[in-house]
């Protein structure tokens, strides 16, 4: 392949370096525009975004030590990306909280993180009654009162108060606390620091570039829709769009316009659906233009991560004039460890590494890396941190090879299967094997005391009888050494359960 | 109702559209995801002009279960 260089953009050091350049060189540029409740579309330039994070943080310290654990709940907002911005441009540490999970989890969260204030939006206040109580000490801030606060911190800050900007940010202490919710297991509080944050925006940027609007939709809680769908694009200098609510995406797409759409595999699984859907309406198949009108005029580039999605789609948009970029990260990477690049893509592989990243694949095949995107540790939890850090790598827990320069991810080590004399078997490859076929919707394999079991949801529309699936694990076992043939089969009449980012519960499943 | 809510559900599915009715399970038989349940929704929405709250829409278990929400919501 020939040469293709790094994109090349201005190297952040910090979130607040990150605003200053942007508010400095392009101050009445849109930084994010979004609709507002009332149906108008609202839009802050980076200037206004400056002056409304600067008075957020003025206020803060004045109100507060200045290292404390401020949480964040709330759907996705431009109230929700100031206030991140202000809680870790001023030493404190925020600590994004997932909106879906059950109250005595968000408490719980709290409390291993040690967070005692709270910033919500305005669907969260019947909950705080219940985090006054379990937690003490606590305190709550309603996103929609983030304007007179930071008024307030403006008055401080014209009155002289310089605390913001004299208070000195230090790279290599934690500024976010994100508790992964796993899909197993109690949370672990991963440790990023302002220098994990702002590497992984500089890596990320040299991958892919952006040449137009970004629409973000995924949860600003996870760091792939907060570092990638909204800091990236900030980075860029391009307008981020937010979606606030990701029921409304057919709308916002006229609204926004985007380039570039950030997402998980369940929403292109779903768009695949509908452009199908339309497609029948029209007694037909969906036109190219029908999609380019759909999708708001100017999209080119998806980028997918956080689970693994099918080829048959990338194919499937291409044919649409779509490219999916398929991405992998992991939230103690800060998150992104590689992604698709525009003019260099490798379809089943989740891309080349990025730029000032290190991956290499242990003997064993977990893939590890190494870089300054790479997390403190685990709050307070020395032990797993170790186990995590070991040898001076990350150990991801997937695993993985590398062909030429793409990396392919190929299962969890966590579920590997052992067999009794010893062999690994990766249920993902057989899996992805499996939903090669067109008459498979999903499958799992596992194993079954001793022997290797597949369920399998077969598509409706094929409506093919079980010999046919049988048919289709033998052929799979063709010239496979017997203990990686399939031996068990069954159907099942409805998909399996998913955790709200897409990925499939192995273990609820099985 | 039921065919204007069939309408907006048809593009979502490759379940047969004569055959969709008010016990006709959103996850089983039309094999939508969390995602889809939602844009339709925000079909439904525009087209009777109600807000439905999320936590309402978890608890849709059939197309019925929708019609019902909106005859009893609607303006």
């Amino acid at each position: 392949m020939k040469a293709y260089p790094p994109y090349e953009l201005e190297q952040i050091r910090d979130l607040r370096h990150l605003m200053n350049l942007r508010a400095d060189s392009a101050p009445d540029e849109t930084a994010f525009f979004y609709t507002a409740d009332g149906g108008e579309t609202k839009k802050v330039s980076y200037r206004t975004f400056r002056e409304d994070v600067r008075g957020l943080g003025t206020w803060l310290l004045k109100n507060g030590s200045g290292r404390e654990h401020i949480a964040i709940l709330g759907s996705n907002s431009y109230e929700w990306i100031a206030g991140f911005f202000a809680v870790t441009t001023t030493g404190n540490v925020a600590v994004p909280l997932d909106a879906r999970q059950p109250l005595e989890n968000l408490i719980s969260i709290m409390q291993m993180g040690e967070a005692r204030k709270l910033v919500y939006s305005r669907e969260f206040a019947p909950l705080i009654p219940a985090f006054e109580k379990e937690i003490a000490g606590f305190s709550a801030f309603p996103m929609e009162e983030m304007g007179r606060i930071a008024e307030e911190g403006r008055a401080l800050l014209e009155a002289g108060d310089l605390s913001y900007e004299e208070r000195k940010l230090d790279p290599d202490t934690m500024c976010a606390l994100v508790y992964t919710s796993g899909t197993t297991g109690i949370p672990k509080g991963v440790m990023l620091s302002q220098r994990n944050i702002a590497a992984n925006i500089n890596q990320a940027c040299a991958n892919f570039v952006l040449e137009g609007v970004g629409m973000s939709v995924l949860p600003f809680h996870h760091m792939f829709g907060l570092v990638v769908g909204a800091l990236m694009v900030f980075n860029y200098g391009y307008p981020c769009y937010i979606c606030r609510q990701i029921r409304n995406i057919a709308r916002d797409f006229q609204i926004a316009k985007p380039e570039c759409l950030f997402v998980v595999p369940m929403v292109i699984e779903s768009f695949a659906k509908m452009f199908r859907g339309m497609g029948r309406k029209a007694g037909g198949n969906i036109s190219p233009e029908a999609v380019r009108a759909f999708t708001g005029g100017s999209l080119r580039y998806i980028i997918c991560g956080g689970a693994p999605l099918s080829v048959s789609y990338v194919k499937m948009f291409r044919m649409f004039g779509l490219e999916i970029l398929n991405g992998y990260g992991i939230t103690e990477c800060s998150p992104v460890l590689a992604v698709n690049r525009n003019e260099d893509m490798r379809d089943g592989s989740v891309g080349p590494v990025l730029f000032g990243c290190e991956v290499k694949i242990a003997d064993d095949g977990e893939i590890l890396a190494r870089g300054d995107n790479v997390m403190l540790g685990y709050y307070k939890n020395p032990e797993e941190t170790e186990k995590a850090l070991s040898g001076g790598w990350f150990h991801t827990g997937d695993l993985g090879r590398i062909e030429d320069h793409y990396l392919f991810v190929t299962g969890r080590t966590k579920n590997l299967i052992i067999t009794s004399n010893g062999e690994n078997i990766s249920p993902e490859e057989l899996e992805e094997k499996l939903l090669a076929d067109p008459a498979v919707a999903e499958a799992l394999v596992f194993d079954a005391d001793g022997v290797l079991a597949a369920e399998i949801y077969p598509e409706a529309e094929a409506n093919l009888p079980e010999s046919y699936f049988k048919a289709l694990i033998e052929r799979i076992g063709q010239g496979e050494p017997a203990y990686r043939k399939i031996q068990k089969l069954s159907l099942r009449n409805q998909p399996f359960e998913r955790n709200s980012t897409g990925k499939i519960l192995r273990r609820k499943n099985v | 109702m039921l065919q204007e809510i069939i309408d907006v559900l048809e593009p979502y599915t490759d379940f047969p559209p004569e055959q969709i009715n008010e016990d006709t399970s959103l996850i089983e038989d039309l094999e939508l995801n969390s995602f889809d349940v939602l844009t339709i929704v925000s079909d439904v929405e525009d087209q009777y002009g109600v807000h439905i709250p999320d936590e309402q829409i978890m608890e849709f278990r059939t197309v019925g279960d929708i019609e019902e929400y909106l005859e009893n919501n609607r303006e």
